[in-house]
């Protein structure tokens, strides 16, 4: 048992024992070691079952969001998830009083499609990541990879490996991770190319997608009750339809549809079965955002909860474009 | 939402964003000459129309 995960029980089982939540949300290992699933725990039997290791890589808030429970709950959380509370905590989806946040430093998830040609992932016992590489350990032998070979891309630029709200920090602060990788940068030179270029990049992708709503129901911004996808097909020019148009029109709206409110966390484009880029979307328009408001990054600190989203205010400085 | 749709492969000249008050008819006018003229230039669009 890794350190991690005896401290995730203890903390668990302790904050159960004494009344302090009904629930805690945690992890609890899937069908082998590298495979990982969520974790109601609501007894001390069930805490028993947590564990912490580079695999937990769901993000646990937005199971939290309005109308899904009732008790006092705590939830553990990385650097990209603790963003996600500040987005619901915002967004009304969660009362401050009413959660726990259990923050853990994270040095990256491990992306099991990314390892599964180099180790046969049924053996995996353990992985620890550095910032040097991976070092992954099955039960014949050890493998040593770069971050680039196993980690999912979205860890690979991360900016918040520490959790930026949370009621206790469990484990040792993480210290500047190495970028290996600049999203913005790739965003910028799609960006700058030619219109039939980008055409043809986003039609190949777009055309791919399954309208399985995967992005949605990961997504920290997305919880409207009533999502306007889930109407009826014929009652509105929205169409449910799996064309290219269609599913065109889905990704631009919902892109468009968290405009300002995007944390960032890729959970969208990580749940994608087939692999569309989304988070080149949100995240192009999350530099316009920034561009056009001066907004910076958001969800950074728990003060940020308090800055309403710029396309939900109006400020007479605001730019105006359309003059 | 300009800049978005610049982003997926619209061509830019498509697309205008223009505030004009009720008062502003030249403005009006004018507007829908000039968005109209770069239309034809362009030619028809290609982009999300498979499905007529």
């Amino acid at each position: 048992m890794s350190k991690e995960t005896e401290l995730v029980r203890n903390k668990a089982k302790e904050l159960l024992e004494d009344g302090d939540v009904e629930l805690v949300v945690g992890y609890e290992e899937g069908t082998y070691p590298s495979r990982t699933t969520p974790l109601f725990a609501d007894t001390l039997e069930k805490a028993e079952r947590l564990i912490w290791n580079p695999f937990c890589v769901n993000s646990l808030p937005k199971l939290l969001s309005k109308g899904h429970f009732e008790d006092k709950l705590a939830v553990f959380v990385k650097g990209c998830d603790s963003r996600t509370v500040i987005r619901l905590l915002q967004d009304n989806q969660l009362d401050r009083d009413e959660v726990i946040v259990l923050g853990i430093p994270c040095n990256g998830n491990v992306d099991l499609d990314k390892i599964k040609d180099k180790v046969d992932i049924t053996t995996i016992i353990e992985v620890e990541v550095t910032n040097n590489g991976v070092n992954v350990k099955t039960e014949g032998s050890t493998e040593e990879l770069s971050r680039e070979e196993a980690l999912y891309d979205k860890c690979l630029d991360c900016r918040f490996p520490n959790p930026v709200i949370a009621d206790e920090v469990i484990g040792n602060e993480v210290s500047e991770l190495p970028k290996n990788k600049n999203k913005d940068d790739e965003v910028a030179s799609l960006a700058n190319k030619s219109v039939a270029e980008k055409n043809e990049f986003w039609e190949a992708h777009f055309e791919r997608c399954l309208r399985c709503y995967a992005c949605r129901n990961a997504c920290s911004a997305c919880t409207c009750r009533d999502c306007l996808f889930d109407r009826d097909e014929r009652s509105t020019w929205l169409a449910k339809g799996k064309t290219l148009s269609d599913n065109e029109a889905f990704h631009i709206t919902r892109a468009f549809h968290v405009a300002g409110r995007c944390v960032d966390c890729g959970e969208c484009e990580r749940v994608c079965p087939v692999g569309i880029p989304v988070q080149k979307l949100n995240r192009k328009i999350s530099l316009d955002m920034d561009n056009l408001f001066g907004i910076g990054e958001i969800a950074t600190s728990e003060d940020d909860i308090d800055n309403p989203p710029p396309l939900g205010t109006f400020l007479t400085e605001d730019p105006e474009e359309f003059m | 939402m300009k800049r978005l749709l610049e982003y997926v492969g619209f061509e830019p000249e498509r697309l205008y964003v223009k505030w004009i008050s009720g008062s502003e008819g030249q403005k009006f006018a004018d507007t829908a000459t000039e968005i109209t003229e770069n239309i034809k230039k362009l030619g028809p669009n290609k982009k999300m129309r498979d499905a007529q």
